[in-house]
């Protein structure tokens, strides 16, 4: 199944847009940030397809700095970068 | 097995190239097991099927896509969660890893508990068989700083050649990334990997 993934550099941008999903009662999970994305090791919030709207217009109404909006296969471990 | 990966990084330019040329050019790549690579390509079915045939060949993906090229950034599963600590570790399964997840040794008294760390680190030094690992996270990372009043032993346990992986998260959570003065900035993979491979494991 493919889920949609936000990757942050910083562990601070991570936990500010945590504090905010559950502020608005998304449903997520806090997940290292996979390897094949980024070398240094950052954190990610993993969501559905339908909370990422939510959390785009969260992230820059807080001007949450986020690496990128990745859709993301955990079983294969694809992960595609999207626009 | 993970040995055998070759380290150096392969960049593989698809681009022009149908299918399945691209699939076949990275067929052929992988068979020398990089552990890193990346392949360009430049339409959608090529990307498809690059990443699909990496997938199954034990490779994880990662896609970016700039101006109509794909990058597709290939890394060996097996691999993945030793890049972060720079080194695979020897599979000695009667060497222990340890966990330290403060900085400071014992609850009770911080005063005390910073005098027992540095007693620790000094008497690990003197064991016959060394930790094969010694994993900093929360405010452990504090003992890898510059200002750390173990970093002495800790600089000579990593000279020895015991795997000094600190969590980048928490240098970062800490603010301490710029005063890393040892060992090796991981991730949980990393940390997670050397805790079920090492052969028993200290948690502190």
């Amino acid at each position: 199944m493919t889920e949609r993934l936000i990757a942050f550099d910083s562990i601070h941008q991570a936990l500010r847009a945590e504090k905010e999903f559950l502020k608005a009662g998304m449903k997520f999970e806090l997940a290292p940030t996979p390897r094949e994305i980024s070398a240094s090791c950052g954190q990610s919030i993993v969501l559905s397809d339908t909370e990422l709207p939510l959390a785009i217009k969260i992230i820059s109404r807080e001007i949450i700095k986020c690496r990128g909006v990745y859709a993301a296969d955990f079983s294969q471990r694809i992960f595609e970068k999207m626009d | 097995m993970s040995n055998e990966l070759k380290s150096k990084l392969v960049e593989l330019n698809c681009q022009g190239l149908a299918c399945p040329q691209p699939v076949i050019m990275t067929k052929k790549a992988l068979e020398q097991k990089p552990a890193e690579m990346t392949v360009l390509v430049d339409n959608l079915a090529a990307k498809e099927n690059v990443a699909k045939f990496a997938a199954s060949s034990g490779y994880g993906v990662s896609i970016e896509n700039a101006d109509g090229i794909y990058r597709l950034n290939l890394l060996a599963k097996q691999t993945a969660v030793n890049v972060a600590a720079g080194k695979e570790l020897a599979a000695d399964s009667e060497a222990p890893a340890i966990l330290l997840g403060r900085n400071t040794l014992g609850t009770g008294s911080e005063e005390l508990g910073a005098i027992l760390m540095k007693s620790f680190f000094v008497s690990l030094l003197e064991l016959s068989q060394l930790p094969r690992a010694v994993m900093l996270i929360n405010s452990g990372v504090y003992l890898a700083v510059t200002d750390s009043p173990v970093l002495q032993p800790l600089q000579e346990l990593s000279r020895r050649g015991v795997a000094v992986m600190v969590c980048g998260t928490c240098l970062d959570y800490f603010s301490l990334k710029e005063k890393l003065a040892v060992g090796e900035v991981t991730n949980m993979y990393s940390i997670l990997r050397e805790l079920t491979r090492a052969g028993n494991t200290i948690t502190l």
